[in-house]
C-alpha cells in the first residue's frame, strides 16, 4: 500500500515538474511578452496561430517593431489554423480589455467582422482582409495575389524548361478553408492568364499534410504517366513531399516538372537548393508583422494611415533561396 | 471456444469480401487502379495506418482505447527532426531514440491507467494527445524539418522490385502479433482482460501488467509509424500531430471486427480493415473526388461496418438463446 502511494506521489511529482518546465519554456517562447517596457501605447495582436514558421516570423517582426517604436505588443494565437472557436474567444476577451489598437489576422473574416461591429478603437486586419467599416487598414498581400504571382513565375519557368503544353495540377489543402480557397483561386488565375491550362477537375485535396500529398502525387503520376508541367501545392510541406515523391519514382517524364510551393519556409528553400522543389511563393511574414505594428501605432496616435499596406511577395527560386534562408534564420534568432 | 473461433473467422471473411468488392468496383471505375505501381502505392499507404491500428487493436481488445497514437507517431518523427537539426545524423541513434520515446509514452499511458487508476484511457490518452501535439511543436520550434539521413528514411521509402519494404515489415509484425494473441498465455490474458476485468484478476492474472503491456506495444507501433511517415514524406511537422490519424486506426480495427466493448478483434481482420481504408482513399485520389464526398463515404463505411457487426452479434445471441431453450 505504502509502495503504491509512494509510486503515485512520485509520478504526480514528475508530471508536475514536467508541466511547470514546459509551461516555463513555452511562455519564454510564445511569450505574450510586452516588448517596449514603458511604452504608453498598448497594442493587441491576435494571429491565426503561432504553430508554424509563417506566424513565428510574423511574431518576430511584430516584436522587433515594438522594440524599435517603443510600444507594448501582446501577441497570442489559437493552437491551429482551424481553431475557429478559440480565436473567437481570444478576440472577444481582447476587445473587452483596454488596448489602444488591435491587429487581427482573422481565421474567418466574416465572423470577425461581426465581433468587431461598433468598436471605436483602431482595428487593423493582417494577412487576411476583414470587410468591415471598423477596420481602418489592411496589412498584407493576400493569399490570392501571392499565389497568382507564384503561378505566373512557374509558367515562365515551365516554358524555359521546354514544356510546350503547360498543364497544371494542384495539390490543395483543407477543402472549405478560406486560405485554401484564396490560394487556389490565385493559382488558377495566374496559370490561365499566362497561357497555361489549370486542370480544375483534378485538384487533389491533401489536407495540407505531407503524407497525404505523397499519396496525391502517386495518384497524379498514375493518371498522367506522360508528365505534367506544373504541380502547385498550397503549402511547402505538401510541395516538398510531392517533389520528393516524383524524384524518387524515377519517372523521367517528371524530371522537368515545375514544383511550386507556398510560404517560403526555410526547409523549402533548402529543398530548392537541393534540386527538388523548383520555387515557392512567399508572403513576407516578418515585414507583415512589423508593418502591422507600425500602422497600429500610427492609428493609435490618431495619424492617417493607408487603407492598404502592401507587405510584398517574394518568389523564391534557386537564385535567392540561400539569401532567404540566411535572412529568416537571422529573424528567428538562430 | 470452437464456436467463438468460427465466429471470428466469419467476420474476417466478411471484411475480405467487402475489400474484394471494393477493388472490383474501383477497377471498373478507374483503369488506373489495377496496375502494379498503383497497388504498390496502396500498400505503402496502408502501412502507416496499419501500424497504428496494430497497437490500437490491443487496447480495444482490453476494452480500452489509445487516442494518442497519431500524436505519438508525429512526436517521434519530430524528436528525430530535432536531433537532425542539432546535427545528430547517425541513423542508428535517431531510430533507437525514436523507438524509445514512443515506447516510453506508451508506458506512461499504461501506468496512468493501471497505477494511477485514471478512470478510462479515453481521458488520459486524449490528454496525452494534446500534450504531445504541443511537445511536437515545441521540439521543432514550430518548423517543418527535412534532411533526414538515408538510414532513417530507408524503412519508409525502400522497395524490393517495387514492393515496399515497410509493408514486408508490417506483415512480419502482424504475424508475430497474431501468434502472440492466439497462441500464448499473454495473448489469452489480453482477451480475458477485455471480457471481464474482475474475473481476470480473480483467476490470478496480473491484469494491470497485461494492460500496461498493451499500451507499451501501442506506443512502440506509433514510433514505428512515425519512422515510416518520415521515410515517405521526407519531412516532419509538429502541426500534423492533431491530424485524425487515430480515427483511421480505430476505423481499421472496427471494420476488421473489433468492438469497443472489448474481447473481440483479430490481427487479420485489422489488416484487411486498414487495406479497405487505404483502397478507398486511393480510389478517391485516383478519381480526384472532393474531400466532402470522401469524408461522407468514409463515415458511412465506418457506420456500416459497426452496424454489420452489431447485427451479426445479435443474430448469434438469438441463436444461442434458441439453442439454450431447445436444451431446456
Amino acid at each position: 500500500m505504502l509502495k503504491k502511494r509512494l509510486m503515485a506521489m512520485l509520478m504526480a511529482g514528475v508530471l508536475a515538474t514536467t508541466l511547470t518546465a514546459c509551461g516555463g519554456s513555452s511562455s519564454d517562447n510564445n511569450g505574450s511578452g510586452s516588448a517596449g517596457e514603458d511604452g504608453d501605447i498598448k497594442i493587441r495582436f491576435i494571429m491565426k496561430t503561432l504553430a508554424s514558421e509563417h506566424w513565428q516570423l510574423m511574431k518576430a517582426g511584430a516584436e522587433a517593431a515594438a522594440e524599435d517604436l517603443g510600444v507594448a505588443v501582446d501577441i497570442t494565437g489559437p493552437p491551429s489554423e482551424t481553431s475557429y472557436d478559440e480565436q473567437q474567444n481570444q478576440i472577444e476577451t481582447a476587445l473587452a480589455s483596454d488596448y489602444d489598437a488591435y491587429c487581427i489576422a482573422p481565421l474567418q473574416s466574416d465572423l470577425v467582422a461581426n465581433l468587431i461591429a461598433g468598436q471605436t478603437t483602431p482595428i487593423i486586419a493582417v494577412d487576411t482582409d476583414i470587410d468591415a467599416p471598423e477596420v481602418i487598414s489592411f496589412v498584407g498581400t493576400g493569399n490570392e495575389n501571392a499565389a497568382k504571382a507564384g503561378a505566373e513565375a512557374a509558367v515562365e519557368l515551365a516554358k524555359e524548361a521546354g514544356w510546350e503544353e503547360i498543364t497544371c495540377i494542384e495539390i490543395a489543402g483543407v477543402q472549405g478553408d478560406a486560405t485554401n480557397t484564396a490560394r487556389m483561386t490565385g493559382y488558377q488565375k495566374g496559370i490561365e492568364e499566362s497561357g497555361g491550362t489549370f486542370l480544375a477537375d483534378e485538384v487533389q485535396y491533401a489536407d495540407a499534410v505531407a503524407d497525404k500529398a505523397v499519396n496525391a502525387m502517386e495518384a497524379i503520376m498514375q493518371t498522367h504517366p506522360e508528365g505534367v508541367a506544373i504541380i502547385c501545392a498550397n503549402n511547402d510541406d505538401m510541395a516538398v513531399a510531392a517533389a520528393r515523391t516524383a524524384q524518387e519514382s524515377g519517372n523521367e517524364n517528371y524530371a522537368n516538372t515545375i514544383f511550386l510551393g507556398f510560404d517560403g519556409q526555410i526547409t523549402a528553400c533548402q529543398s530548392i537548393l537541393d534540386g527538388q522543389l523548383t520555387l515557392t511563393a512567399a508572403q513576407q511574414a516578418y515585414e507583415m508583422g512589423y508593418m502591422a505594428v507600425e500602422t497600429a501605432k500610427k492609428a493609435a496616435e490618431g495619424e492617417e494611415v493607408d487603407e492598404v499596406v502592401d507587405s510584398g511577395t517574394e518568389i523564391v527560386t534557386e537564385d535567392n533561396a540561400q539569401e532567404r534562408i540566411d535572412r529568416l534564420n537571422g529573424y528567428l534568432g538562430e | 471456444m470452437n464456436k467463438k473461433k468460427k465466429l471470428n473467422g466469419n467476420s474476417v471473411l466478411g471484411t475480405l469480401a467487402a475489400l474484394i468488392i471494393l477493388c472490383v468496383v474501383l477497377t471498373i471505375c478507374s483503369d488506373k487502379f489495377l496496375t502494379y505501381s498503383n497497388l504498390m502505392s496502396v500498400l505503402k499507404q496502408t502501412t502507416f495506418t496499419a501500424l497504428l491500428a496494430c497497437g490500437m487493436l490491443l487496447c480495444l481488445i482490453t476494452a480500452g482505447i489509445d487516442l494518442s497514437v497519431g500524436a505519438n507517431a508525429t512526436f517521434c518523427a519530430c524528436v528525430m527532426g530535432m536531433m537532425v537539426k542539432a546535427n545528430i545524423t547517425n541513423p542508428v541513434v535517431l531510430l533507437v531514440v525514436a523507438l524509445a520515446v514512443g515506447t516510453l509514452i506508451g508506458l506512461v499511458n499504461g501506468l496512468l491507467l493501471t497505477r494511477l487508476h485514471l478512470p478510462h484511457p479515453f481521458v488520459s490518452t486524449l490528454g496525452m494527445k494534446n500534450f504531445l501535439w504541443g511537445a511536437s511543436l515545441l521540439v521543432t520550434g514550430s518548423q517543418m524539418i527535412s534532411g533526414f539521413p538515408k538510414g532513417v528514411t530507408w524503412l519508409g521509402s525502400a522497395t524490393v522490385g517495387g514492393f515496399p519494404v515497410s509493408f514486408i515489415v508490417l506483415i512480419v509484425i502482424y504475424i508475430i502479433m497474431h501468434i502472440l494473441l492466439t497462441r500464448t498465455a499473454l495473448g489469452r490474458s489480453i482477451y480475458c482482460a477485455g471480457g471481464n476485468m474482475e474475473a481476470t484478476r480473480l483467476s490470478g492474472i496480473n491484469s494491470a501488467n497485461v494492460l500496461t503491456f498493451c499500451y507499451v506495444v501501442s506506443g512502440f507501433m506509433a514510433a514505428l509509424a512515425g519512422i515510416v511517415s518520415v521515410g515517405r514524406s521526407g519531412i516532419c511537422n509538429g502541426a500534423n500531430a492533431i491530424q485524425p490519424y487515430d480515427t483511421d486506426a480505430i476505423a481499421s480495427c472496427v471494420i476488421g471486427g473489433a468492438s469497443f466493448m472489448g474481447g473481440k478483434g483479430t490481427m487479420a481482420g485489422t489488416l484487411i480493415g486498414a487495406l479497405v481504408i487505404a483502397v478507398l482513399r486511393n480510389g478517391f485520389t485516383l478519381m480526384a473526388i472532393d474531400s466532402s464526398i470522401q469524408n461522407m463515404v468514409l463515415g458511412l463505411v465506418i457506420i456500416g461496418a459497426v452496424l454489420l457487426d452489431v447485427t451479426r452479434e445479435s443474430l448469434a445471441a438469438k441463436a444461442r438463446r434458441k439453442e439454450a431453450a431447445a436444451k431446456a
